[in-house]
C-alpha cells in the first residue's frame, strides 16, 4: 500500500512539491515561533537565576523597567542617594547589599555603547559566577578595570594591558578578565564604585542596590521595610519573573494563533491535493474496488498518501528551521527587547515531536473527507468508465 | 554533477522539488560546514570578525569610479603553519580567514580592501587596507581606535601614507622601514604595521592551492552596487 501511495503522489510532481512546501512552511513557522518563545523564557529564567539576588532597590519609576535595565547592565535616567545603601545594609534580613553605578558611553562611529559598571566588594557576593579567567578577580588599584570575557576579546586585552576611553579621557589598567557567564555581564567594563562615581560625576549616587537576604522566607517583611526608603522602590525577582512570564504568556497566545493559522493553511493544502487526486483517479479507485479492494483499504490508501505528504513536509520544515535557525535568531534579536545573551531560538526534541504529532494528526483529519469520498465509490463505475 | 542530475529529472516540477530538498540540505551544510573553520576561529577567542565600518567612504577615497563590490571569504586555516612562518609569530584566530572585498569598475577589477583588528597600546585598533590589483598597498586607514589623542596624532594620515606601494615581502618596521614615532605610539605603530603585513601575507597566501575560497553570503546573492 505504501508503494502504491508513493507512486500516486509522484504522478503530479508539481502538486506534490507545492503541497509539501506548504506543509514545510507551516511546520517551519510553528517550530520557529515556539522555539523563540521557549528560548526567550529559558534565557530570562537563566539570567534572573544567575543574578543571585532576591530583590533590587531602584529609583522611583517603573520598577520592572528599572530592574530589567539594571540586570541587563543598562543605565537609568534617575539614581538613588548613597544613603539608601546604608539603610538597606542596616536591615536585619539583608545578607548582602551590593551597590551598582552603571554609566553608558556611546561610541557612535562604532554604533555601540560602552557600559561601565561601578562595583564595591559586596558585588562578588551576588555574582556566584564571578571568577577570573586570567589575572585578578578584584581590583588592587583605583584605576583598575576588570573586563567581561566578550569585552576583553573585542578589545584584545589581557591582564596588565592598558585600556583607554577617549570619551572619558581616562586610561585604566586591566587587572582581570572574567570567565564567560552567558549573561550580559560578559560585555561590560567593571571598575571600582568610588572611581565610577568620580569619573561620571555621580558622587554619592547609585543606579541600584542588589540585595540577597539571609533567609528568602523573610522576603515579605524586608520588602515592606525597604519600601520606606525615600526616593526608592523595591522590586523582587519573583515579581519581575512573574510579570515577564505573564507578558510572555500573552505573546505566546498570539504566536500560537499565528501558528494555528499556518498549520490550518497547510492542512487545507493537503485536503485540496487529496480531493483533486481522488476526483482524478475515480476510474482507477473504482477498478480497485471491482477487483476486491475493500472500502477500508481505499480509505487507508488515501490516508497513507496524506500522512506521506505531511511527513515529507514536516521533515523539510524541520530541516529549514534547524538550518536557518542561526539566521532567524540574528534577524529577530534586534526586534526583541531584553533578549537573552544567547540561545534565543531553542528547538528541542520535545518541540519537534510535538510538531510532528500535530502535523500527522492534522493530515489524518485533512484526509478524512477525501478518504470517505474515495471509499464510497461504487465498483460498478469501473465497468462504465471502461 | 548536481546540475546533471537535475537536468536528468523528468520535469520542471520534479526539478523544483529536488531543488527544494537541495536547498534544505545546503542550509544544513552551510550551518555545519561552510565557515566551519571560520566559526572555529571565532570560537577559539570568541571575538567576532572585524567589520568594515565605512565601505562607501573608503571606496570613494581609494577607488573613485567604482561601480560594484563583492566579498570573497578566504579560509586560511589549512595554511596556518605557513602563515605563522612568514609572519614570524603564531597566527591569531582572526587570521584563519580573510574577507577580501573586491572593488570593480564594471568588469575591471580596481583593487581590493581588507580589514583587521590588531592589539593597540590602549585597546583594539581596526585597520582598513586597500590593495592594488597587483597586491601593492594602495592606502591604509584606521577605522576604530581607543588610543589617546597623542597616539592618534602621531599615527595620522601622513604616517599611514608610508605604507603605500608596500608589498607582501617588504619589511615594515616603524623607525626603520616606516617613519619613527614617539615612544607613546610605538606599541600601536608596531601593531598597525603587523596588521598590514598580516593582510599582505594573507592575501598572497589566499592564492595558494590550500586556501578555500567562498563568496560571502551577501555577495553570492548579488553584487553590491557602489554609489
Amino acid at each position: 500500500m505504501l508503494r502504491l501511495a508513493l507512486r500516486n503522489l509522484w504522478r503530479r510532481p508539481l502538486r506534490l512539491a507545492l503541497t509539501v512546501a506548504g506543509v514545510a512552511l507551516g511546520v517551519s513557522v510553528w517550530l520557529g515561533l515556539m522555539g523563540l518563545g521557549d528560548g526567550y523564557r529559558r534565557g530570562l529564567r537563566t539570567e534572573l537565576d544567575r543574578a543571585g539576588v532576591q530583590l533590587m532597590l531602584v529609583p522611583l519609576g517603573c520598577p520592572y523597567d528599572a530592574a530589567a535595565r539594571v540586570l541587563k547592565g543598562r543605565t537609568l535616567e534617575t539614581s538613588l542617594p548613597a544613603s539608601a545603601l546604608e539603610a538597606v545594609r542596616s536591615d536585619p534580613a539583608v545578607a548582602v547589599a551590593a551597590p551598582l553605578l552603571i554609566a553608558a558611553v556611546p561610541r557612535p562611529s562604532e554604533q555601540r555603547t560602552d557600559l561601565w559598571v561601578g562595583l564595591d566588594p559586596a558585588a562578588r557576593g551576588i555574582k556566584p559566577w564571578w571568577h577570573a579567567k586570567s589575572g585578578r578577580d578584584w581590583f588592587a588599584e583605583t584605576n583598575g578595570v576588570i573586563l567581561g570575557s566578550e569585552a576583553a576579546q573585542l578589545e584584545l586585552r589581557s591582564p596588565g594591558d592598558a585600556l583607554h576611553s577617549p570619551e572619558l579621557s581616562e586610561t585604566f589598567r586591566v587587572e582581570g578578565v572574567l570567565e564567560r557567564s552567558g549573561t550580559s555581564d560578559d560585555s561590560l567594563f567593571f571598575i571600582p564604585l568610588a572611581r565610577a562615581q568620580q569619573i561620571f560625576g555621580e558622587q554619592d549616587r547609585l543606579t541600584a542596590v542588589a540585595v540577597r537576604l539571609r533567609d528568602p522566607a523573610e522576603l515579605r517583611g524586608a520588602v515592606e521595610r525597604l519600601q520606606q526608603i525615600p526616593g526608592a522602590q523595591v522590586v523582587t525577582m519573583t515579581e519581575m519573573m512573574g510579570t515577564f512570564l505573564r507578558l510572555l504568556g500573552t505573546v505566546r497566545t498570539l504566536l500560537l494563533a499565528l501558528t494555528l493559522v499556518a498549520v490550518a493553511v497547510a492542512a487545507l493544502g493537503v485536503l485540496n491535493t487529496l480531493l483533486a487526486a481522488v476526483v482524478e483517479r475515480t476510474p482507477e479507485l473504482c477498478l480497485l474496488r471491482a477487483v476486491g479492494a475493500s472500502r477500508l483499504q481505499i480509505m487507508g490508501l488515501v490516508t497513507v498518501e496524506a500522512l506521506l505528504l505531511a511527513l515529507l513536509g514536516a521533515l523539510l520544515g524541520i530541516a529549514l528551521t534547524v538550518g536557518a535557525g542561526e539566521g532567524l535568531e540574528q534577524a529577530v534579536r534586534p526586534l526583541i527587547p531584553l533578549a537573552p545573551a544567547r540561545g534565543l531560538l531553542q528547538v528541542g526534541p520535545d518541540r519537534i515531536a510535538q510538531c510532528l504529532g500535530a502535523v500527522l494528526a492534522g493530515a489524518i483529519a485533512a484526509a478524512a473527507y477525501p478518504a470517505w469520498r474515495a471509499g464510497r465509490l461504487p465498483p460498478a463505475q469501473a465497468a462504465r468508465s471502461e | 554533477m548536481i546540475a546533471d542530475r537535475i537536468r536528468s529529472l523528468r520535469s520542471p516540477a520534479t526539478a523544483g522539488l529536488a531543488l527544494l530538498i537541495l536547498l534544505a540540505g545546503g542550509c544544513r551544510e552551510s550551518a555545519s560546514d561552510d565557515p566551519g573553520e571560520l566559526r572555529d576561529a571565532v570560537r577559539t577567542e570568541g571575538a567576532p570578525m572585524c567589520p568594515w565600518r565605512h565601505p562607501k567612504e573608503d571606496i570613494a577615497a581609494w577607488f573613485p569610479g567604482a561601480t560594484r563590490l563583492d566579498t570573497e571569504v578566504q579560509i586560511l586555516s589549512g595554511l596556518r603553519p605557513e602563515l605563522a612562518r612568514r609572519l614570524g609569530r603564531p597566527a591569531t584566530a582572526e587570521e584563519n580567514a580573510l574577507y577580501l572585498h573586491r572593488v570593480w569598475k564594471d568588469a575591471e577589477r580596481l583593487g581590493e580592501v581588507a580589514v583587521r583588528r590588531v592589539k593597540g597600546g590602549a585597546g583594539a585598533v581596526e585597520v582598513v587596507v586597500a590593495f592594488e590589483p597587483d597586491g601593492r598597498v594602495r592606502g591604509v586607514r584606521v577605522q576604530r581606535t581607543r588610543e589617546p589623542a597623542e597616539v592618534v596624532a602621531a599615527l595620522d594620515g601622513t604616517w599611514l601614507d608610508a605604507f603605500r606601494g608596500r608589498r607582501s615581502g617588504d619589511s615594515l618596521r616603524p623607525g626603520a622601514d616606516l617613519p619613527a614615532v614617539p615612544e607613546a605610539a610605538r606599541a600601536t605603530a608596531s601593531a598597525l604595521a603587523d596588521g598590514v603585513r598580516s593582510l599582505l601575507l594573507s592575501r598572497e597566501l589566499a592564492n595558494h592551492p590550500g586556501a578555500v575560497r567562498r563568496l560571502a553570503p551577501e555577495a553570492s546573492a548579488g553584487h553590491d552596487h557602489v554609489h
